[in-house]
């Protein structure tokens, strides 16, 4: 029963957050000056006529609030709108968007979550000594790094070794054989994946060696070492296993936020993703577009973290609902 | 030996309309025909031509759409013209020559054009390329030109209707001599009607929502086979073109979010041209021995000035002569192109740019720059020195917040404007940059019909024809492209007339007089005309550029010619 109510509890502040956040999606860019309309003010083709029939196709002649409570009805119907640049169905766009940027991102905080974990548990483990003091500021280097100064370096560094651009070598007439496609695909993501790995580990460094550092010093701990169990055990079953609570957050955030793709490094190393799907959008003033890429991001951010809370809820008997 | 049709264009000068000229293309188109029919041999270089291989070019830009009614990256517009015929298309020399029709006739009252299509064209699927395609289009576009090809309406302005009284006959007839049909119609791809004629039915709004998906049935010199959004655009060699075989099967236009990352692309071999370099790659590319050329382009950067008589009392100095000649002695354009083009360059002066070939006024020459003469027209105007080095107009401060959008301030715009600044400090005039995204700089300059903004530094990237670049100016133009609040009816006048000029010796002497007013008011100060500077690997050869640029909406020439190097 108390699970249950956990649950549900839970799960209605979801859906009014995701409410609340609809809302803000829709309203956010509109206070933005500019629009669709006027983004296209120094473009030759875009005639007088063009202006007034996008601005009529578009609905951006209909009160704000008119045009709300359409977004709400097209939505509650799982129709994301028209994008004002492409003409083509949002869905369609994102979920093409989506699918170039979940496997790179993923494989990214996958790489920084083994890499993080593995060298906060060596920086605790090995509290005071040069390999803790080595990780620790390399983590606190990379962490500090601004993504794209990093990602322009590792192009500069690696132009000539690894693709400098896009998802795979596209100057083919026919398809690839499937492996070497994927072998394709593998190559040109190391750079922008390694860019975030690079990014993002640090901070699962710092959070695991904090965290780990804690645990150590625990009553359980000490006995367990009065009782005689090797190091390592204590360590990797003990607390490393406790430690990692923490985690669970920081990584469900983390994916939370794959879908907003890693925006910066998109860019950088022109992976058509849904971050530089949103970029574009936003200098276009593209709002279904916006909204769209906002919705999924938040919608993905709210069940994560509910994913999470039940999670923790589930691992540590403490929380209550 | 392979003759290439814009080395066979005939001498340099203005384009002359009407039966002259058609003469004179006829003649051309036919010469070019007969040489260009045999294969291999030697290139217009001089360099043995190698058949085949696919030209893998770069680019910073994308393609927004595949359907000609929705795109406006100007990648889409030069994938149209490489796909699609088109009646007639630019030489290097930017003069009219032939592309699907072979000759044109203009009526002695400049109403009527006719233009006579290539016989027995062919579209990639095997049907028929005839001039009913091209009457077509255009009735389509005029029919919808309202609503659904609202984007194209300005290709058909004054037209009345299109007729093709037979397979390679094609009239146009207009409501009043238009002075530039030629540049419109270079501008109007033409599509197939049995493929786009059931999207035009009803109220037409299927044409807008056709996808045009690749594979696309093509009519000009490559189809596009692939198109992976914001990827790859892949075209292969169309073997039903009517006009010049490429020597290359194919070319492959890959998209990247940032010139470094396209730059280092061309430098490890993964492409074999760039669009566009930036100045600064220039050296690096030359050393690692790309051909690296670079030609007046039609881009120009300038210094806005509110024009608007009615703006508010708070700035109304800014429409003081004095004051905008000073601003214009007060910018260092030679200290510009060197800094912040590194070169690559030149000074500007008038809103018509020299790479349009021969409509800019000669006359109209760049403010030589001198702080002393700008101090001393400040002077003049009676606007004293104040605290903190700052005159005094009218009671305030001269210190003006200037719009900065994101067109300028994503490239070497910001490192003109600390030139231009820290000049215009020495002669007290304070400027505060505002940097805003390009859509929330237009509303800012517009804001309150033109009220309340000072200052900005934009840019302009023009057509070869002078008609766009003249018509931002107009009353006329006010929210819809006019991003100075100018406005003057007897430049509209001139604009009018310059539009219906019957000779274009007569036009060009009023497109003249027009560059001159504004050279006079200066709602634009012309900062610079900034080059078009491209790559290629030193293993291909003869790809020449048409307005400084090579993949462009205006001529399917280039990559008609470039070919391997022997």
């Amino acid at each position: 029963m108390q699970r249950a109510d956990y649950v549900i509890k839970r799960g209605f502040f979801a859906l009014v957050t995701i409410f609340v956040a609809v809302t803000l999606n829709f309203f956010l860019f509109r206070v933005l000056p500019g629009s669709a309309v006027t983004d296209l003010a120094r473009v030759p083709h875009a005639s007088p006529q063009l202006r007034h029939a996008l601005t009529v196709e578009f609905g951006l002649d209909k009160p704000k609030w008119e045009q709300y409570l359409i977004y709400l009805r097209e939505l509650v119907h799982g129709n994301m709108g028209i994008s004002f640049n492409y003409q083509q169905p949002v869905i369609h766009l994102l979920i093409a968007d989506l699918k170039n940027t979940i496997p790179m991102v993923t494989v990214g905080t996958f790489a920084a979550v083994v890499v993080g974990v593995s060298t906060g548990v060596l920086s605790a483990w090995r509290r005071g000594s040069p390999p803790d003091h080595i990780s620790t500021n390399l983590a606190i280097f990379a962490y500090a790094f601004p993504t794209q100064w990093l990602g322009l370096m590792l192009l500069i560094l690696f132009a000539g070794i690894l693709p400098a651009g896009g998802m795979s070598d596209p100057f083919l007439f026919v398809a690839e054989p499937f492996w070497q496609h994927l072998g394709d695909i593998g190559t040109h993501m190391i750079l922008p994946a390694g860019t975030l790995m690079l990014t993002a580990y640090g901070s699962y460094t710092l959070v695991v060696r904090s965290s780990l550092l804690e645990t150590l010093g625990e009553d359980y701990v000490l006995t367990a070492r009065a009782k005689g169990l090797p190091v390592r055990r204590i360590v990797w079953r003990h607390a490393v296993r406790n430690a990692l609570l923490p985690m669970v957050t920081l990584i469900a955030l983390d994916f939370g936020y794959i879908v907003g793709g890693a925006l910066l490094v998109e860019v950088i190393f022109s992976w058509p993703g849904i971050g530089e799907a949103m970029y574009t959008a936003i200098g276009q003033r593209d709002y279904p577009m916006l909204q769209g890429g906002f919705l999924i991001l938040t919608v993905s951010v709210i069940v994560l973290n509910f994913a999470s809370d039940l999670v923790y809820f589930r691992l540590d008997p403490r929380i209550t609902a | 030996m392979r003759l290439r049709r814009n080395l066979l264009a005939g001498p340099p000068g203005r384009p002359r309309r009407g039966p002259v000229l058609a003469v004179a293309l006829v003649t051309i188109a036919l010469t070019a025909t007969a040489c260009g029919a045999g294969s291999g041999g030697t290139g217009g270089g001089g360099q043995a031509v190698k058949e085949g291989g696919v030209f893998r070019l770069g680019s910073a830009s994308s393609i927004d759409s595949l359907n000609p009614f929705v795109a406006f990256q100007e990648d889409a517009y030069t994938t149209f013209e490489y796909i699609y015929p088109y009646l007639v298309q630019y030489n290097q020399k930017l003069q009219f020559v032939p592309d699907f029709a072979r000759s044109w006739q203009e009526s002695a009252d400049g109403r009527t054009w006719t233009f006579h299509t290539q016989p027995n064209a062919m579209w990639s699927d095997g049907k028929p390329l005839t001039a009913a395609d091209a009457a077509w289009t255009y009735n389509t576009i005029l029919k919808f030109q309202n609503g659904p090809t609202a984007n194209s309406a300005g290709y058909v302005a004054h037209l009345k209707s299109a007729a093709a009284p037979n397979a390679t006959t094609l009239v146009l007839t207009y409501a009043r001599p238009v002075a530039n049909v030629l540049s419109q119609i270079q501008q109007t791809p033409i599509l197939p009607e049995h493929i786009w004629a059931q999207y035009a039915a009803g109220n037409g709004k299927g044409l807008t929502r056709f996808t045009n998906a690749a594979p696309i049935v093509s009519g000009g010199p490559f189809t596009l086979v692939k198109y992976v959004a914001k990827q790859i655009a892949l075209f292969k060699r169309n073997p039903a073109f009517y006009g010049p075989k490429p020597h290359i099967d194919g070319l492959g236009l890959q998209f990247f979010g940032t010139d470094d990352a396209m730059v280092s692309a061309l430098k490890s071999g993964q492409l074999d041209g760039i669009e566009a370099v930036p100045p600064t790659s220039v050296k690096t590319l030359k050393a690692a021995h790309f051909v690296v050329p670079d030609s007046p382009g039609l881009y120009f950067d300038d210094f806005i000035i509110n024009s608007d008589a009615r703006q508010d009392a708070s700035h109304k100095e800014l429409l003081n002569p004095l004051l905008r000649q000073a601003f214009d002695d007060a910018i260092d354009r030679q200290a510009i192109v060197k800094t912040s083009l590194l070169g690559f360059g030149q000074p500007g002066s008038s809103v018509i740019p020299p790479a349009t070939g021969h409509w800019d006024d000669p006359a109209v020459k760049p403010a030589s720059f001198s702080l002393a003469s700008a101090s001393q027209l400040l002077n003049q105007a009676g606007y004293k020195m104040g605290p903190n080095n700052v005159r005094i107009a009218d009671g305030h401060p001269m210190s003006y917040t200037m719009i900065m959008p994101a067109d300028t301030t994503d490239g070497y715009g910001e490192r003109s404007f600390q030139i231009v600044q820290s000049d215009f400090a020495k002669i007290g005039v304070k400027l505060n940059p505002k940097n805003l995204d390009n859509s929330a700089a237009y509303t800012a300059v517009t804001a309150s019909n033109y009220r309340s903004f000072e200052l900005s530094m934009w840019d302009w990237s023009p057509l070869t024809d002078p008609d766009f670049m003249l018509s931002v100016l107009t009353c006329g133009s006010f929210n819809v492209w006019n991003d100075t609040g100018y406005c003057s009816k007897a430049y509209d006048s001139l604009y009018a007339a310059q539009s219906a000029a019957t000779s274009p010796q007569q036009r060009q002497k009023i497109v003249y007089q027009m560059q001159q007013m504004i050279a006079s008011a200066r709602p634009y100060l012309v900062i610079d005309y900034a080059d078009s500077i491209e790559a290629h690997s030193a293993t291909w050869a003869d790809l020449p550029l048409v307005a400084g640029l090579s993949f462009a909406p205006y001529s399917k020439i280039p990559f008609e010619t470039v070919h391997m190097a022997g």
